[in-house]
């Protein structure tokens, strides 16, 4: 019995790295080139809240918000209210959903899109630091350069358009809460979609 | 072809079915079975277990899919990304579809993460209740809106609307085209866990106890974000107990949950067994000291024997295999042996006892053939068992055709080996010793399924060592089978005991010949349990063709080459209806422990048989296979008799059936507990006992009447 104790507290005592970005903690630094060809880092942005948006665009989960025209007014709202909106991609060369700087800004331009920087994080750097995991994946980030939200974009984890009147943003509901200056109730979420093509 | 199993000789029954659908000689059997549809990734169906639903029971019904190669859907919980099946149900008044019963999940890695799955062609069960209120006649329309992921390293949702006619029946319908697939998964879903299992909630996340020496254990959480499906799933092993630590996930780091509760699969293959665990979450490290003694895994546990010495096992090999030449087993293969005697007797002793050496040459052959395709089988995965090769109706309907062609040779439709010249002098040599090879053969593959006295423990103890181990075991029980002939026809003192030769050889062996005619309904009857009416149909067939080829063949002796000709085409279309016997999954065995004239039965399952001992009821479990002659025997000989099902009714003792005709993972493990591998097996437990007692392969009424009785006293 001795030995099964200690074998067990020496198993209690194995610390592993958490995979998991902690909300609480300051969002991982990052410096990045955009498709417009400008160099941002996070710290650029301190004092303005900034959202991070995963994205793949020929992934069905992503073509559901926006074929819905739900990301476009998600990021028309926020910036106007001078929020940041990063849209980072993390495929690689090879993988579904890579695209060149220029395929990437004449995206944004057919979906009518409205982020004030697109990220091609080919290497996925930003997307491990951050444990980017699907596509949609949404981080919100506060002036502190503190992370207050990291998950899904919304409560009906499908791929149908029709669903998305009907659930809620937990994006939304965490700026919210922020500009009210308060604590973010739903913080942590499991996010959904297709895999990040690292 | 429906029925996908790597048995012996799959490669060829492949060929045949190919052969026979081109002939199309007989159509499918119409069956319960919705309309495929299929999508860009995937084929998918409602099947049916039976081919009618009964009003106020269960019916089990299930989305069964195709995937494309390299593309899955996932699971309850589907880890990093992904979605799970939704199916939403239109259903006839009265009706209700239960929750999705999901396959066993795989971990799917993709980068730096990982999702739980499947691949191939899982099989989504469903229970659905049938209202009292059905009318018996009328048909069920079950209509299923299934929506899936589906994706290789991208994904594509995909939906089908899904349709299953189901008649209404009065009483339990027939087994349905897909029953074996529904039987599968019946038999692979998850079980409560019989050992316990508790959590320590260390920092860094939770570390699970499974009370149990788990053999590759894989846990697999119902809820998502309580570990990390991509992080550590670090398993050690103490004193029979078995700890895996984990990576939390963000919900455990912001609160670590009062239970975790998932799925540990163990084991690998056609192995893998599911447990459904919910581990209370302990408050310390020290918790776990007083966790009570490892559980053995399987319910049926019981001590198994312990591994014995090689030499001991050797030795009852040996006697084993002797005594097999005296169990019912044998005794179609006695015959076969007492014509080839008759048929040697003749001889000089240099041929004879050339016979009597490769008679031993085929049984050794044979015994090492067979054992080395199930040891490798197993060691694929394949939960088999010795006997296998009966369990398989397409093996078991080519023994009939050779059994028959055996008995027709005997009672002298046609000669074999003899050539144009050699005809009228009977068996020539060289037919002599291809013949004396073969019902060495033929007395393996046939007769030695079945375990006899002192074989269960070598048996078990042979599947459960290296392959070389086994392989020498199997060569010793075959030596011990082959022994008495090898000893009449190799020691001159012996030689002379056989009969003198003159005409009433060809008598004899004619009388023969119905001693396979005999053996041939044997097979006919287990093929009919094994594959239904549509088997026995097709095996007519096969049988009638066999005969035509035999007699053709007997024709072309008479000189004409024409007549070969047609022998060789009736052989070949015989193998054709063959090869379309597909098993269909037995009848359940119905619980009956009213009626006082029959044994009080209840079909085998480890839960049910937990329960029963739980509640303190005697039971005793009956290993058995239609297949296997000594099972037979002993049921009309000693369970069936009256004043056995008396005491069994007196004593409150329950007949637990465990049927092996067809292969049952359950049962194998079952029997695998027991440190056995083959049937009979029977097993008494009696109230409150730990273990099992095994009792002896060849039963006594006395001794099974007697068994409850010690126990009582001893009680």
């Amino acid at each position: 019995m001795k030995t099964l104790f200690s074998v067990f507290g020496a198993a209690l005592l194995l610390g592993g790295s958490a995979l998991a970005q902690q909300v609480g903690d300051p969002a991982p630094a990052f410096e990045a080139e955009t498709t417009a060809g400008e160099t941002i880092s996070l710290s650029d942005f301190e004092g303005r809240k900034v959202v991070l948006e995963w994205t793949n665009a020929e992934c069905p989960f992503v073509q559901k918000h926006y074929g819905a025209n739900n990301m476009q007014s998600l990021q028309k709202r926020m910036t106007a209210d001078g929020t940041v909106w990063i849209t980072v991609n993390s495929s690689a060369p090879g993988k579904q959903g890579h695209v060149t700087p220029e395929d990437a800004d004449r995206l944004t331009e057919e979906r009518g899109a409205a982020p004030t920087h697109v990220v091609l994080d080919e290497d996925g750097a930003i997307g491990r630091a951050y444990g980017a995991k699907t596509t949609p994946h949404m981080y919100v980030i506060d002036e502190e350069g503190v992370l207050r939200y990291n998950g899904a974009i919304d409560t009906i984890p499908s791929t149908d358009q029709a669903d998305v009147p009907r659930a809620e943003n937990y994006v939304v509901a965490a700026l919210d809460s922020l500009d009210r200056g308060q604590a973010v109730v739903t913080s942590r979420t499991q996010p959904y979609g297709c895999s990040v093509k690292y | 072809m429906r029925g996908r199993r790597s048995y012996l000789g799959s490669a060829m029954i492949r060929f045949l079915v190919s052969l026979a659908a081109l002939f199309a000689l007989f159509a499918p059997a119409a069956a319960q079975t919705g309309p495929v549809v299929e999508t860009d990734h995937a084929a998918s169906r409602l099947i049916a277990e039976r081919e009618g639903a009964v009003p106020g029971e269960t019916a089990w019904i299930a989305l069964r899919q195709e995937l494309e190669e390299h593309w899955h859907v996932y699971w309850r919980n589907p880890g990093d990304s992904g979605l799970p099946l939704e199916i939403d149900w239109t259903l006839p008044e009265g009706f209700e579809a239960g929750e999705v019963i999901y396959p066993l999940p795989h971990r799917l890695p993709l980068g730096p993460l990982v999702n739980y799955g499947h691949e191939g062609e899982p099989v989504f069960l469903v229970p659905l209740s049938v209202p009292e209120t059905a009318q018996a006649g009328e048909t069920a329309r079950i209509v299923a809106e299934a929506n899936w992921l589906i994706c290789a390293d991208v994904c594509v949702p995909e939906q089908a609307r899904l349709t299953l006619d189901l008649p209404i029946m009065a009483e339990e319908a027939p087994p349905a085209a897909f029953a074996q697939e529904i039987g599968e998964a019946l038999a692979a879903r998850p079980r409560p866990a019989p050992f316990d299992a508790a959590y320590a909630a260390a920092e860094a996340g939770p570390v699970l106890r499974l009370a149990a020496d788990l053999d590759a254990p894989e846990f697999y959480p119902f809820e998502p974000a309580l570990i990390e499906p991509a992080g550590r799933q670090d398993v050690s092993h103490d004193e029979g107990a078995t700890l895996i630590a984990f990576d939390g996930g963000f919900d455990y780091l912001d609160a670590p949950p009062e239970t975790l509760e998932g799925l540990v699969v163990t084991g690998s293959g056609a192995n893998r067994q599911g447990y459904i665990v919910e581990a209370m979450r302990a408050e310390e490290g020290a918790a776990f000291a007083s966790a009570p003694a490892p559980a053995p895994l399987t319910a049926g546990g019981g001590a198994g024997p312990a591994p014995a010495a090689l030499g001991a096992t050797l030795l009852f090999a040996f006697l084993g295999g002797l005594i097999l030449n005296v169990m019912p087993c044998v005794f179609p293969v006695v015959f076969m042996k007492a014509a080839s005697l008759a048929g040697s007797a003749g001889h000089e002793r240099a041929v004879v006892r050339r016979h009597g050496v490769l008679y031993t040459a085929g049984v050794l052959a044979t015994f090492l053939a067979i054992a080395g395709v199930l040891i490798a089988l197993r060691a694929g995965g394949e939960q088999l068992g010795w006997g296998f090769q009966l369990q398989n109706p397409v093996v078991v309907g080519l023994f009939a055709v050779i059994i028959l062609l055996v008995g027709l040779n005997l009672a002298g439709l046609f000669e074999v080996g003899t050539s144009v010249q050699g005809l009228g002098q009977g068996l020539t040599q060289r037919g002599g010793n291809a013949g004396a090879f073969f019902t060495g053969m033929l007395a393996v593959a046939v007769a030695a399924p079945c375990i006899g006295p002192f074989l269960g423990v070598p048996v078990g103890y042979a599947l459960a060592q290296p392959a070389m181990i086994g392989l020498l075991v199997f060569a010793v029980v075959g030596l011990g089978l082959a022994a008495p002939y090898l000893l009449l026809s190799i020691v001159p003192v012996l030689g002379r005991l056989l009969p003198k030769p003159g005409p009433w050889m060809v008598t004899f062996k004619q009388l023969l010949s119905f001693a396979m005619f005999g053996t041939l309904v044997w097979l006919a009857w287990v093929l009919s349990l094994q594959a239904g009416p549509q088997g026995v149909l097709l095996l007519g067939v096969a049988l009638v063709l066999a005969a035509f080829a035999a007699w053709a063949f007997g024709r072309s002796q008479g000189g004409s080459r024409g007549w070969r000709v047609a022998a060789l085409a009736g052989l070949v279309l015989a193998l054709l209806p063959l090869a379309r016997v597909e098993t269909v999954v037995p009848q359940a065995i119905a619980a009956e422990t009213d009626d006082r004239s029959k044994l009080p039965t209840v079909p085998y399952g480890e839960e049910r048989l937990a329960e029963l001992r739980a509640e303190g009821v005697p039971v005793f479990v009956d290993f058995t296979a239609a297949w296997c002659v000594t099972c037979q025997v002993n049921k009309q000989t000693v369970l069936n008799r009256r004043e056995v099902i008396d005491a069994f009714h007196e004593r409150g003792v329950r007949y637990m059936v465990a049927d092996w005709t067809v292969q049952d993972p359950e049962i194998t493990r079952a029997l695998e507990a027991q440190g056995r591998s083959g049937v009979p097996l029977y097993l008494y437990y009696a109230p409150g006992a730990e273990a099992a007692r095994v009792l002896p392969q060849v039963l006594s009424v006395d001794g099974v009447i007697g068994l409850f009785d010690d126990l009582e006293k001893t009680a």
